[in-house]
Parts: C-alpha cells; sequence; structure tokens
C-alpha cells in the first residue's frame, strides 16, 4: 500500500489557504517546509490508483497549487 | 521510543520531500487514520535512472526478493535533486506487467507462434544474408530507438554501417529530435546543448516554445517553479497554441497557429534590434550572418540581417501568427533583459520548418549574447531517455558516425574504419535511407530486411496506412520485418520475428540524457521467461552473419562480450572529438550520478557548459585548444570559424496549411498519464483507469459553430486517413486548432494515420504537429 511523499509548489499568498484545504483531505498530512513557496504532503492511500488520482487531479486542482510531484513513493504489496 | 514500520517509512518520504526542496521540514504531520494493508521494506535502494523521458532523473529503486517493489528520488542527483514524475512511480509495475514477451515467436501460416531462440535466431540471420548475398548489403536495415541503451544503438550502428557495409541505419529520434541536431549543427558546427540543468537556477526570463513542460518533462518545470519561487521578479514566456499547463506560471502566452511562429521569433530579433537591446559586442565577437542563395549557404552582413527583418514587424508578424504585436514586443523585451534560458520541444522540431525554427531561437540568443553564462542558454528538451547519448551521440543515424561524425566525409569515415577494424571503403560515403525513406523503400520491397528494435513504428509513424502496409501487408516479395521489443505492440503484430527483450531494471547499460550526462544503470532483477538484453540479441545476430559470411570473421565477436568491451570503445571513438568522455570510465560511471562531456581525462569532473573558457576543458587540450582565451570567454570552436552562425531564414508556411476543404490544424502531443505508443503504460492499469480513451480537443467557438458537445463521438478526417473519437470541448487549443494525443493504439484512435509524412528538407523529420483536417460529428454518436 502506497506512502507518498509530496513536493508541492504554490502561490506563496496563497500558502495558508493551501495548507488548510490539504488539512482538510482525508489521505493528505501536509507538512510545512522551511522555503517559500514549497509545502510538503504525506498521500497515504490504499491503492496506487487512489495515490496517483489524488495527486494528479485533486491535489492539482486545490487553488493556489502550481504542481504537486511525488518525491518518494512506497508502494510496497500494491504491486 | 519505538517506531513502527510504516512511520519510519513515512519519516523517510518526510526526509526526502525536504531535501527536494532543498530545506528541512519545520515541523511532522499530524498523523491521519491508517488505511488498511500492509508495508514491505525493501531488502536494499540501489542509484539508477528513471525510463521515461530525457531528463534523466536520477532514482533510487527498492528491491525485495528479486523483484522491484519502490521508487523514489534519488536525493544526492546533482541536477534532478530527487525530484520524479508521477509516471515513474509505476515503473515497477510496467517492469512486472504480466504482459511481457517472454519467448521468441515467428510467423507460420500467417500466425505468431512460439519458437526457440535457435530457431528464430538462424531464421533472422538466413533472412538477412538471403537479402544481403542477393541484392547487397543496402537492401537490409536497422531502425533504431531512443530507447536502447547506448551500448546496444553503438553496436548495432557499428553492425550495420561497418560490418554489413550499408548506412541504412535510422532510429525513432528521427521523429522527434532531428530537428534541434539540425538546429545545433547548423549555428554551432556540433550537436547538443551548450548549457546544463543549473542555468535553470540562474535565469530571469524562461523561453518555453512548443513544449508542454509541465505535463511532459515535469521535473524540470518544477526546477523552473522553484527558480520563480526563489527569484526576484523571474518571468515565464510561453509560445504555444494551446493552455498546457505551463500557462498557469506563465507571465505572457504567445499563440501562435501551429507553424506559423518563425514570423513571431523574426519579429523578436526585429524589436529588439529596433530598441538597441541587442548585444553588438558579443555579435562582433562571436556571430555571423548567413543565408541560403540557390541551394549554398553565402556570408552576409549585420546590416543585411536588419535589412531582412524590415518584412518581420511585429504587425506584420501578428497578421501571419495570429498573436497580438504588443505580446510579441514585450516578448522581446524581456528575452533581451535575461538572463534567458529557452527550452523546446516538439512544437519546434516536428515540422517541415524545424531546422529553421530552431535557428531562429538561436539567432534570439546570438544577437542578445544571451550565451554562454549563467541561465543563459538555448536548451532543446529531449522526449526520450536515451535519444542524446544513445542515437545522436553514437552516429546511429543514416547521415552520420559516433561522436560528431559524418558519413560524407572522408576523413571521419577513415577514423571509424581504423578502429573498427574495416577494410578502407567499407563505410558508404552517401547517407543510409532516413526514416521516411526507409519505409517507403520497405512499401516498395526495395529494403528486403529491417531489424526493429525497442520501438513502435506501427504506431508512431505519421500517414500511417501506408508504412503499416509495408511492414505488414502480405504480398509477393514482402520484406522481412525483425522485431526487438519487451512488450506487443502494433509493429510485433505486423513482424515475421518478435524477439523477447529484457528491459530497463533488467539488464546494465548507460543513457545520455539532455545535458550531455551520460548515467549509468545497473541489472536488479532477471527478465522474464526467456526475454534477453538487446545487446546479447546483436551479439548472436553478427555471430550468425559472421558464420554466414556477410559480415567479416571476429568482427564483432572477436571484440565484444560484454556491454563493458563496447563503452571502452565507445570511449576511444570519442577521443580528440568536441564529445570527448574517455575518461568517463565505467568504474566511475558506477559511483557518480552521471558525468556531462566533455571529461576528456579520468579526473575531469564533467563540464557544465561548453564553449566557454574555464569551464569547457577542450579549449585547453587537444584540437580545440586556444591559449589566446581569457576566463568566461567564448568560442564556438566545432565551427571553423569559431563563429555560430545567425540565419537568414524566410517565412515558410506548414506543408499542408488549412483551406475550405480541411479548415482545421490538427496537431498531436501527450498528456501526463502516458508515454508515447503507450507499449509500457498502458501496461498500468492506474494509468489507463485515469486517462482510458483517446480524445480530441476543440475549442468551445468551433464547436459551438459544428454542434458539438463533450463526449460526442467525432470523425478526424485528413487527405489520407481518419480517426473516431470522443470531443473534449475545452478553452485549450486556439480556435482553429484541434489537439489529439498520439497514445492510443486501437483502431478508431490511431492518429497517425491523420498526420502526414512531410518532412523537413534538412532534418527529415516530419510534421507531425500540422496537419489539415475537418471534424466531422459522428450522429448518434454519443458517449
Amino acid at each position: 500500500m502506497p506512502i507518498v511523499g509530496v513536493l508541492l509548489h504554490i502561490e506563496t499568498s496563497q500558502a495558508e489557504t493551501v495548507r488548510k484545504t490539504l488539512e482538510a483531505m482525508a489521505q493528505v498530512e501536509p507538512f510545512a517546509l522551511d522555503a517559500p513557496g514549497r509545502l510538503g504532503a504525506l498521500v497515504e492511500t490504499d491503492t496506487v490508483e487512489e495515490a496517483y488520482r489524488l495527486i494528479h487531479y485533486t491535489l492539482h486542482s486545490v487553488p493556489g497549487v502550481l504542481s504537486a510531484r511525488p518525491i518518494y513513493a512506497h508502494v510496497g504489496d500494491d504491486l | 521510543m519505538k517506531v513502527t514500520r510504516r512511520e519510519f517509512i513515512k519519516m523517510v518520504a518526510i526526509g526526502a520531500v525536504a531535501t527536494a526542496a532543498g530545506c528541512a521540514p519545520k515541523a511532522t504531520p499530524t498523523p491521519k487514520p491508517t488505511p488498511k494493508g500492509g508495508i514491505e521494506e525493501p531488502e536494499k535502494w540501489v542509484k539508477s535512472v528513471c525510463r521515461f523521458c530525457g531528463t534523466g532523473c536520477g532514482v533510487l529503486l527498492g528491491v525485495h526478493k528479486g523483484r522491484l517493489v519502490a521508487l523514489r528520488g534519488d536525493p544526492e542527483h546533482p541536477t534532478t535533486l530527487g525530484l520524479v514524475c508521477a509516471k515513474a512511480l509505476f515503473l515497477p509495475k510496467v517492469v512486472h506487467s504480466p504482459n511481457r514477451l517472454r519467448k521468441p515467436l515467428i510467423r507460420k501460416n500467417g500466425k505468431l507462434v512460439e519458437a526457440s531462440w535457435e530457431e528464430a535466431m538462424n531464421l533472422v540471420a538466413d533472412k538477412f544474408a538471403e537479402a544481403i548475398k542477393q541484392y547487397g548489403p543496402d537492401s537490409v536495415a536497422y531502425y533504431g530507438s531512443g530507447q536502447a541503451l547506448s551500448e546496444e544503438s553503438y553496436l548495432a550502428n557499428r553492425l550495420f554501417k561497418g560490418g554489413i557495409g550499408t548506412n541504412n541505419v535510422e532510429g525513432n529520434p528521427r521523429l522527434c529530435m532531428a530537428s534541434a541536431v539540425g538546429g545545433y549543427v547548423t549555428t554551432y558546427g556540433k550537436d547538443e546543448p551548450m548549457g546544463c540543468y543549473d542555468d535553470i537556477d540562474h535565469a530571469n526570463v524562461f523561453f518555453i516554445v512548443g513544449s508542454n513542460t509541465a505535463e511532459s518533462h515535469p521535473v524540470i518545470f518544477d526546477r523552473i517553479l522553484l527558480r520563480k519561487a526563489k527569484g526576484k521578479n523571474v518571468k515565464i514566456i510561453l509560445v504555444d497554441p494551446r493552455k498546457t499547463p505551463v500557462l498557469r506560471a506563465a507571465d505572457l502566452h504567445l499563440a501562435p497557429l501551429p507553424g506559423y511562429d518563425l514570423a513571431i521569433f523574426h519579429a523578436m530579433a526585429h524589436v529588439i534590434i529596433k530598441e538597441g537591446l541587442h548585444d553588438p559586442e558579443f555579435i562582433e565577437k562571436h556571430v555571423v550572418f548567413k543565408k541560403v542563395v540557390e541551394g549554398k549557404a553565402v556570408d552576409v552582413t549585420f546590416e543585411d540581417y536588419v535589412a531582412f527583418l524590415e518584412d518581420f514587424t511585429p504587425e506584420k508578424a501578428a497578421e501571419i501568427a495570429g498573436v497580438p504585436a504588443g505580446k510579441i514586443r514585450l516578448a522581446a523585451r524581456l528575452f533581451a533583459q535575461g538572463p534567458t534560458m529557452s527550452f523546446w520541444t516538439m512544437g519546434l522540431n516536428q515540422r517541415s520548418t524545424g531546422v529553421w525554427a530552431n535557428n531562429l531561437i538561436h539567432n534570439l540568443h546570438l544577437i542578445t549574447g544571451q550565451i554562454g553564462k549563467p541561465g543563459a542558454t538555448p536548451f532543446s528538451l529531449t522526449g526520450q531517455p536515451n535519444a542524446c547519448g544513445g542515437v545522436r551521440d553514437t552516429g546511429s543515424l543514416s547521415h552520420i558516425l559516433p561522436y560528431g561524425r559524418v558519413v560524407k566525409k572522408a576523413e571521419h569515415r577513415e577514423q571509424m574504419e581504423k578502429l573498427w577494424g574495416c577494410k578502407p571503403g567499407t563505410i558508404k560515403d552517401k547517407p543510409g535511407l532516413h526514416t521516411i525513406e526507409m519505409f517507403r523503400a520497405l512499401a516498395e520491397n526495395k529494403v528486403k530486411a529491417i531489424l526493429i528494435l525497442t520501438t513502435n513504428p506501427g504506431h508512431s509513424l505519421p500517414n500511417l496506412s501506408k508504412y503499416r502496409d509495408a511492414m505488414g501487408k502480405p504480398r509477393p516479395g514482402k520484406p522481412f520485418v525483425v522485431v526487438i521489443d519487451a512488450f506487443p505492440s502494433r509493429t510485433t503484430e505486423l513482424a515475421d520475428v518478435v524477439l523477447p527483450a529484457a528491459m530497463w531494471a533488467e539488464k546494465e547499460g548507460v543513457y545520455g540524457m539532455s545535458e550531455r550526462r551520460y548515467q549509468y544503470m545497473p541489472k536488479l532483477v532477471e527478465p522474464p521467461g526467456e526475454a534477453r538484453p538487446d545487446l546479447e540479441i546483436l551479439l548472436d545476430f553478427a555471430a550468425r552473419l559472421e558464420e554466414r559470411g556477410v559480415v567479416p570473421k571476429g568482427y564483432i565477436t572477436g571484440k565484444f562480450k560484454t556491454p563493458d568491451d563496447v563503452w571502452n570503445e565507445m570511449r576511444e571513438a570519442s577521443r580528440g572529438t568536441a564529445y570527448d568522455f574517455t575518461g568517463m570510465t565505467r568504474e566511475r560511471l558506477k559511483k557518480e550520478r552521471g558525468l556531462r562531456w566533455p571529461v576528456p581525462t579520468e579526473d575531469h569532473p564533467g563540464t557544465a557548459r561548453r564553449y566557454v573558457k574555464g569551464e569547457d576543458p577542450l579549449l585547453d587540450m587537444g584540437p580545440y585548444k586556444d591559449d589566446t582565451l581569457k576566463p568566461g570567454e567564448i568560442k564556438f570552436y566545432a565551427r571553423p570559424d569559431g563563429r555560430a552562425v545567425v540565419w537568414l531564414r524566410p517565412m515558410k508556411p506548414p506543408a499542408e496549411p488549412p483551406d475550405d476543404e480541411y479548415p482545421f490544424i490538427l496537431t498531436t502531443g501527450r498528456v501526463l498519464e502516458h508515454w508515447h505508443t503507450g507499449t509500457m503504460t498502458m501496461q498500468v492499469p492506474e494509468l489507463v483507469r485515469a486517462q482510458p480513451e483517446a480524445f480530441v480537443e476543440i475549442n468551445p467557438g468551433d464547436a459551438e459553430r459544428l454542434g458539438i458537445k463533450t463526449g460526442d463521438l467525432v470523425k478526424i478526417i485528413s487527405r489520407r486517413g481518419e480517426a473516431t473519437i470522443k470531443a473534449r470541448v475545452v478553452d485549450i487549443p486556439r480556435p482553429g486548432v484541434v489537439f489529439v494525443p498520439w497514445h492510443w493504439a486501437d483502431e478508431n484512435s490511431l492518429i497517425n494515420r491523420v498526420t502526414i509524412d512531410a518532412f523537413d528538407p534538412g532534418s527529415k523529420q516530419p510534421e507531425f504537429k500540422v496537419c489539415a483536417v475537418k471534424i466531422v460529428k459522428v450522429e448518434g454518436g454519443k458517449s
């Protein structure tokens, strides 16, 4: 089952709104990074597909998110 | 404190993200309820390189019980910094797909049936030997790939050009990168970018042309975003007929009619010079001006160039390209401000004016002096992981030889014949058949046997129906088609013999990506069934051709047993050339995260910027040495006069502009979820479900006039063929333009049945990006 570390590039002016939106998502754990315009998130889902959809559709559709990239993907026994 | 395995993996993930971001996490996240399922920690992590595009991302692969189970960005990778994109996430699943080819297949009574390697290889060797003996060396051909390993492409090139004696050696980079090669060679004398990804961190202006960087090279895009977040007043200019996701971060968007952007680039030059934003000192020292008169390049002056540009006012360019003149002026001013880094891919290259379009980007850099210094460089992005290192650099196309040599030059042929140990005169002095010619020759039964390796021309060629018939239509004298691949494809179904290949992570070798960095990939897992590494198959093939007397005895078998053997000869072939990587030993590559050539000695750390004194070692040693230069000074040493060329290229429309009968321009491209012909990504159910079928994007205004809504089935019809797919009415393509991604292989979706096989006369690259079509709604064809 996948655990994915995601790096988000965000509009600096919307950092707080983005963080709150992500915080409200069940499978996403945002964490602050000591760098402007960037935010980290852990995505933990039942399947790779869910993780994929979450990162590429849901996160990208959050206002203020410029990009969301999986940096670390542990896919384990989902293979 | 006891840490569970899940918590440990989360900590690792957080650390990886922070490393990629170049900072520390401020705080750990608030834990959420854990979904069902278990965690399997890999036995080992090994550094490797991603299998997809030409970015060349460093990855760490988790191996457990002989299988790949995890992947992460390599935080120690010097240029991709731990970043990877989503497709890479699924690579383990691609490798372990149940659909892999496992046994050789031979066509018997019209059907492909399983055979032994012995039977298949003997049949292949017999057919090739028979053709060569009866019709001569030029009756056979090789069609390779920018996905093959460098050693594989080099060996195939060596076998065909120096062993069999034919220059009929081609590869799919002809379809994607040939115009970029033509641009670099005609402007600077040699192929490949002079800059590197480090330049992203210094650029203040990004000029992105015909490249959906956000989806096709996402890691590069992230580095651009990183620069934009860190730098002050960093601007992104996008030139693209579609509103791609790059637009999210762009400051200025110019959306030209596909095929008409030459006018924009000239108009930008016009503005730059009119407003005194050019760099006269740089031009005086480093640039010459040329134009073509009656087929020959002649020198002209800067004043001639200025006079030539008088025809390209922003207002006139606006009329030609459909972009407001004000935007062209703004783009010109930003470009000249710099430091400016240009990125481009297929939107520029896949055109009948591809080389010219490339030249005009270089012109902008040269007249402004935006080149050869941090952040200022023209950089062609690459679509395949090894188009650069594997095909372009090894000379595995019909007109070139390894490391910047060309078949037309006697001196270059002699150098290679000596190194390869061929009889003088073996390498032909004329280019072989380029890709379109090669498949036309197949259609005419003139090429009698072809070996296709790691590529899928039965899906990827333009005007496809014609060339599918060439490969597969039963007829007297039909050529013998051999395909080496890891998956079944629209090409394997046409083949007479299919040989199952090991793929990425199942074999070792080198990939060379867009910034001249060569990177080593280890073998980590065993291939399925009887699949074998391509190099092993090529060595076996060569041995059988030697036995049959059509290749000199020992020409291949006497010299090569392993990829290392091939690599060592490749290093030697580069010695004294502008590509010199003799210092890149196998041992160094195994230890380091790749090296950027030139690397002329074993203690050289690699070269960030070519042609710059103090950075490029070739200005300090060997044939290009120049002690008159001061550190930081530039010399375009690959040209005889050491100067780059600003070309006066006329405006030329695409080969098939729209007209009353075919009023739309079709442009093809990619989506994030799939890669090329989908042979790999279509193995992944998650990716298939995310993007299950082809679609055509139609601008809302056009759709309204045609009475088309999202989900309607439409026919896209050209003079060559048609495709029937669903419409997506979206404000993404500009009016008059429709866009179709080309990944899907089903009969209705094969968009290359529609595209045109007109090609650039210089690069021979087909014009996938522009052809005229009509759109017809299929009545009752609603999803």
